[in-house]
């Protein structure tokens, strides 16, 4: 099972878009002046995040992860523990969240040594739904389904919908960055992508190609914490809810919606997504999944690659 | 401590049964179609929601609601494996990547459905038909559970026969082991897959309706009925028919003999931990043929 | 007794082009068969035939109706039968049930009967190994099974590809023993071979492809006459 992103072609006029592109959202506050659309800006800015990571394990190393939402949670209940049990800075706990789910990655990502399909994907599923159960069993630290409230938001930030906005879109922007460098325009991501289209010439052609996918989960896993870590001290509530299956569908959505294989088609498709969604809740329907669900299916059928995939058609 | 360790095992072959016939229904999807089905505990919440709706009317029972489910899923099987799975059918077999994703949006699609038209409140049908229960010594066994798991047994031993002693059900055997041959002995794979998907989602709306007298239904339920028929199958073994069962009761056994040891709720950790270990040492399940490396 | 033309067939999958402009005509009654060198396109050709790739351009045509785009299992009903190269029956199912398989399209109970009886008194190791697993058989057996499944429905024409892979000299000698049987009794054979002796012995009409097109037509007598084989497995040059 693979869907490896096709070679990259240099983009003339990516430069220009990027500035654009930031410009745009540095400005934003400015419009959207409401805190509940600024919120729903900044909690898409996570799932962009959320949805680059899993395009990087799917994507270019083609390894089918069904425990994303592990990572997060990881990611999230690490920093707030950290700052909370710990009591040091949550801008360390962002990078702590991340190391621990980095370090979930690198175990999620053993069995990944012999197994690959359906049976890779159930068992980052295993994990996932094991780390859920203990996060809402073990009351005494977790504080269990009532969610753990006790951490501190960003120090020396105030706690204003527009800083939180700016934090998030930092981390985001830096993480998205970095993960399309690494995936998409450095010689470990092809190495990456030569092991996903086929591991046994990969191997005989000398890459180590268990260490490979280890890294790949790594990366991931680390990436998708912090974002875990970002919400955690911006929301300020962590529940058992951020370690459940059902966010690990909806970035499978989002990315495949967004076009698997270019980290930025599943970034900008989480966005847009999430802020559309939130913005229909406020219309008063009940609506939005099921009008993902039935997106996802539409494009699978019609436009299996995406969004991406028919820019790059366009081309 | 015998009396408790007894009732545990007896409560274990009770919901294992349910595990058994969900197992063996994601089994034939699987073992035909090649398609990792995420949608498959959906196909039980429509059956539950259907004997709600039955509830809601004053037609409670078992039969009835269990008959009427079957209708419901098969007509929703086929209307999915037309429109949304052949299309991405290749050489006999879905493709696994896009016919997983499909499956993804369409549980996403259903369970929000579920929970826009009945609302987020569980539900339970009313009139509970067998009440009382039966009691052997010390033994109290709850008569509903008891039909629960009758109605298991009957669902799968007909699956079971049917798929052993007629011609269709050697012709689904035959496209789940090579369709390029079954094709040329004049079966039509794209019908087989057909009634393929409808069965194996009839069974498990069956099961949907059959266990709403004792648990609740609510819109969420799918995803969790859906993990467990992976985690039996895996555990059985990826193509096994008897694996299916045995794993299914072993499944319901291990997770009620644990609260135990394991308080409940932790005790949810036992399905997903033993999928775990047999992807790791086992990958091919108890009876399975096929190996990781599909 | 059946006829079968492929007219000027190009096919190929996905970006690339095996077949062009390939035409062969398979007359009624005869052992027609089909050669070439690896990567030359017989098997593209069984597959187009077939109905398993739906070519780009030209048709296929069964006593003169079109059946170029008819699904593989009408065509089946129309009496055509396939035996593949590889992996033609179903291990895990038992003799017995392979040749139930092979007789999905026959409704009437005593035909089947009265047909499965005639495989078992020509293949008698199949009868004695009914109810055992085709996965126990041997390569030999397994081609009997093959042989006999496809029996089953009484096929106007049976195509196939490569039957004597896999066999010691013996079995092929076996193999093709019933084939010339088979063909004696009125069906119609195409036979695809690398095996190209033993099918020489048998055709009564030769094709050859090359690189997807085609290269010689004619009977076994002419092809050999000519310099053809040599060219066609040693390449140009050779003697």
């Amino acid at each position: 099972m693979t869907a490896i992103a096709p070679p990259t072609r240099r983009a003339k006029t990516a430069p220009l878009l990027w500035v654009g592109i930031l410009a745009v959202a540095l400005a934003l506050p400015a419009v959207a002046t409401n805190n509940f659309v600024l919120h729903a800006l900044t909690m898409s800015l996570i799932f962009a995040i959320l949805a680059a990571s899993w395009d990087v394990l799917f994507g270019y190393a083609g390894q089918v992860s069904f425990g994303h939402a592990g990572f997060f949670g990881v990611g999230a209940y690490g920093s707030a523990f950290f700052s909370y049990y710990a009591g040091l800075s949550p801008w360390l706990g962002l990078f702590v969240g991340g190391a621990a789910a980095a370090f979930f990655g690198f175990i999620v990502g053993f069995p990944s040594l012999r197994l690959r399909g359906v049976y890779l994907a159930l068992a980052t599923l295993a994990c996932s739904e094991m780390l859920r159960i203990v996060v809402t069993n073990w009351v005494p630290v977790t504080r269990g389904t009532l969610g753990f409230n006790l951490h501190p938001g960003f120090p020396y930030v105030p706690h204003t919908p527009i800083a939180h906005y700016y934090v998030i879109l930092a981390g985001a922007m830096l993480s998205i960055a970095i993960m399309y460098k690494f995936a998409a325009r450095s010689r470990v991501g092809l190495v990456l992508r030569a092991v996903a289209a086929d591991d046994i010439r990969a191997q005989a052609l000398g890459v180590d190609v268990f260490r490979m996918k280890l890294l790949a989960f790594t990366v991931s896993g680390f990436f998708a914490g912090l974002a875990g870590a970002l919400y955690a001290h911006f929301i300020q509530l962590v529940t058992p809810n951020e370690t459940a299956s059902s966010l690990t569908i909806l970035i499978i959505a989002m990315a495949t919606i967004g076009g698997v294989g270019t980290i930025i088609g599943p970034a900008i498709a989480a966005i847009v997504i999430h802020f559309v969604t939130e913005m229909l809740q406020i219309a008063g329907t009940v609506f939005d999944k099921i009008a993902v669900g039935l997106v996802l299916m539409l494009f699978v059928l019609f436009l299996p690659r995406g969004i991406a995939g028919l820019v790059r058609k366009s081309r | 401590m015998i009396l408790d360790i007894l009732t545990f095992i007896v409560l274990g072959i009770m919901t294992g049964g349910v595990y058994a016939l969900l197992g063996l229904s994601l089994n034939l999807i699987f073992g035909v179609m090649r398609v990792i089905n995420v949608a498959h505990g959906e196909m039980l919440t429509l059956g539950a929601y259907t004997a709600v709706l039955l509830g809601i009317v004053g037609i409670g029972g078992v039969a009835l609601p269990v008959v009427a489910a079957i209708l419901v899923v098969t007509f929703a099987g086929l209307v999915i494996a037309r429109v949304l799975l052949r299309p991405l059918t290749i050489d006999g077999r879905v493709h696994e990547q896009r016919g997983m994703v499909m499956s993804l949006g369409l549980s996403l699609f259903l369970s929000n459905a579920v929970l826009a038209a009945f609302g987020p409140d569980y539900q339970r049908v009313p009139g509970i038909m067998a009440r009382g229960a039966i009691e052997i010594g010390d033994l109290v066994l709850e008569g509903q559970r008891l039909v629960i798991l009758a109605g298991s047994i009957v669902l799968a031993a007909a699956l079971m026969l049917f798929l052993r002693f007629t011609l269709v059900g050697l012709a689904i055997r035959a496209v789940g082991e090579n369709p390029e041959a079954a094709q040329a002995n004049g079966i039509s794979v794209p019908r087989i897959h057909l009634i393929t998907f409808a069965l194996g989602s009839a069974l498990a709306g069956a099961a949907g309706a059959l266990i709403t007298p004792v648990t609740y239904a609510f819109p969420a339920m799918g995803f969790n009925y859906t993990l467990y028929a992976f985690i039996t199958i895996i555990i059985g073994g990826l193509g096994s028919v008897w694996g299916a069962v045995l794993a299914g009761f072993l499944l319901g056994i291990a997770e009620s003999l644990s609260v135990i040891w394991l308080t409940t709720g932790y005790n949810a950790i036992v399905g997903p931990g033993l999928m775990l270990l047999m992807l790791l040492l086992r990958p091919q399940g108890l009876l399975g043929r096929r190996l990781a490396r599909a | 007794m059946a006829q079968l033309e492929a007219v000027a067939l190009t096919a190929g999958y996905g970006g690339s082009t095996i077949l062009n402009n390939v035409s062969i005509t398979i007359a009624s009654g005869c052992i027609t068969g089909v050669i070439g060198p690896n990567g030359a396109g017989k098997s593209t050709l069984l597959k187009a035939i077939m109905g398993y790739i739906v070519p780009r351009a030209g048709a296929v045509r069964l006593d003169g109706d079109d059946i170029t785009r008819l699904p593989t299992h009408e065509r089946i009903r129309r009496g055509i039968a396939y035996i593949a190269q590889t992996r033609s029956h179903f291990p895990s199912q038992t003799v017995q049930e392979n040749l139930r398989i092979g007789a999905y399209l026959v409704r009437d109970r005593a035909v089947r009967a009265a047909r499965q009886a005639e495989i078992f008194r020509r293949f008698p190791i199949l009868a004695e190994r009914r109810r055992q697993p085709a996965a126990l058989l041997s390569g030999g057996q397994l081609r009997m099974l093959e042989i006999g499944r496809v029996l089953m429905t009484s096929p106007r024409l049976i195509v196939l590809d490569e039957p004597s892979v896999g066999l010691s000299p013996a079995l092929v000698d076996m193999v093709y023993g019933h084939l010339r049987e088979l063909a004696a009794g009125g069906t119609t054979l195409l036979i695809v071979e690398q095996n190209v002796r033993k099918l020489l012995a048998v055709a009564d009409f030769v094709y050859a492809l090359e690189n997807g097109a085609n290269r010689f037509e004619g009977t076994p007598q002419a092809l050999t006459a000519t310099g053809v084989l040599a060219n066609l497995y040693l390449g140009a040059g050779a003697a």
